[in-house]
């Protein structure tokens, strides 16, 4: 006799027979009704902020997925997106928690500063600048290793680097990387793209006399990353918004990045003293 | 809905988002301080009782 599981009512929903019950934006208590003793948990911390200089500057890295079985808790914890450089790195993006599912904040891109590195939860490194490298992802809550710098692929992406013409595109993974600066002050310019993934890491900018192209961010579950801003002289080329988990990213705007999607989109990156992008809040999902 | 820094001492520890400073304030255990676009905030930043500033480097 053989049994099919896909004929077994209590298996017809996604996943495994469990509903989405709650979506939880905001940090505080949380009621589970009675009888319910474990739930399925999905958390996204928040996306990374942009970098800003007064020249070039990294996208900011997504935040972190989590998922995964634990037992009920009264309360959660929803990370804020990175605040977008002015004349500084972006900030880290903050980590989201439900139970014992953890899911880290996103690097920030660097910029006049160097950004941290997030140690821990899953996030996608930011992309370089004039002032450093990009910097790497750091280890999921699965135990997948970080990505490394400059683009490497992982479960939590890394940062692409600064590099002349183009720079180098975030790592692509569940948490994309932010893109890397275009480092060329003179001729055609073109920011690194944000590393797609089911979260997207921001585009990084470009700044250059000549025709200027920031990156655009990486597309992720939301939909597209925003697009760069373009035009000729340094006063265009900011990078583009990575899509979050349920939105878009924003376009850049002159020389300053777009904001990164909701659920944990990075920031673009910006240029010649603009402000860089706003990452993308966390969310948490329960099903049970 | 606001962001908020999560304070350890004078030291922004973690960022959040919420509807309820006081609930969540009593869910982490910790100190919040609002911040906004025209005073923000970052992990690692410092707060003096009214500005929060940067990492120098």
């Amino acid at each position: 006799m053989s049994v099919s599981i896909y004929s077994n009512a209590s298996f017809s929903d996604t996943p495994y027979g469990l509903q989405l019950r709650q979506t939880l934006t905001s940090t505080g208590s949380v009621t589970i009704p009675a009888g319910i003793n474990r739930v399925y948990a999905v958390c996204i911390g928040g996306g990374g902020g942009g970098g800003a200089s007064t020249t070039y500057a990294g996208g900011g890295g997504a935040g972190g997925f989590a998922a995964g079985w634990t037992y009920i808790s009264s309360s959660v914890i929803v990370g804020a997106g990175g605040t977008g450089g002015s004349l500084s790195a972006g900030g880290q993006g903050g980590y989201s928690q439900y139970g014992m599912v953890f899911a880290g904040g996103g690097g920030g891109g660097t910029g006049t500063t160097t950004a941290t590195v997030s140690v821990q939860g899953g996030a996608g490194g930011g992309g370089g600048s004039n002032s450093s490298t990009g910097i790497a992802g750091s280890i999921s809550y699965t135990g997948a290793p970080a990505g490394v710098v400059n683009g490497g692929i992982g479960y939590a992406a890394g940062g692409g680097n600064s590099n002349a013409a183009t720079g180098i595109p975030g790592g692509v993974g569940i948490s994309g990387g932010g893109g890397g600066a275009s480092s060329q002050t003179t001729g055609t310019a073109t920011g690194g793209v944000g590393g797609a993934g089911f979260i997207g890491g921001g585009g990084g900018s470009a700044n250059t006399t000549g025709t200027g192209t920031g990156g655009a961010g990486g597309t992720g579950n939301g939909g597209n990353g925003g697009t760069g801003s373009t035009g000729t002289g340094t006063s265009f080329g900011g990078g583009g918004g990575g899509a979050g988990f349920i939105a878009a990213g924003s376009n850049a705007s002159a020389n300053s990045g777009g904001a990164g999607g909701n659920g944990g989109g990075g920031g673009g990156g910006a240029n010649n003293s603009g402000t860089g992008g706003t990452g993308g809040a966390g969310v948490v999902y329960l099903y049970y | 809905m606001g962001t908020y820094a999560i304070m350890s001492g004078n030291i922004v520890s973690g960022v959040i988002v919420a509807d309820d400073p006081q609930d969540a304030s009593n869910v982490l255990g910790a100190q919040l301080i609002e911040y906004t676009e025209a005073n923000p905030a970052g992990i690692g930043w410092t707060y003096d009782g009214t500005t929060f500033t940067p990492p120098s480097a």
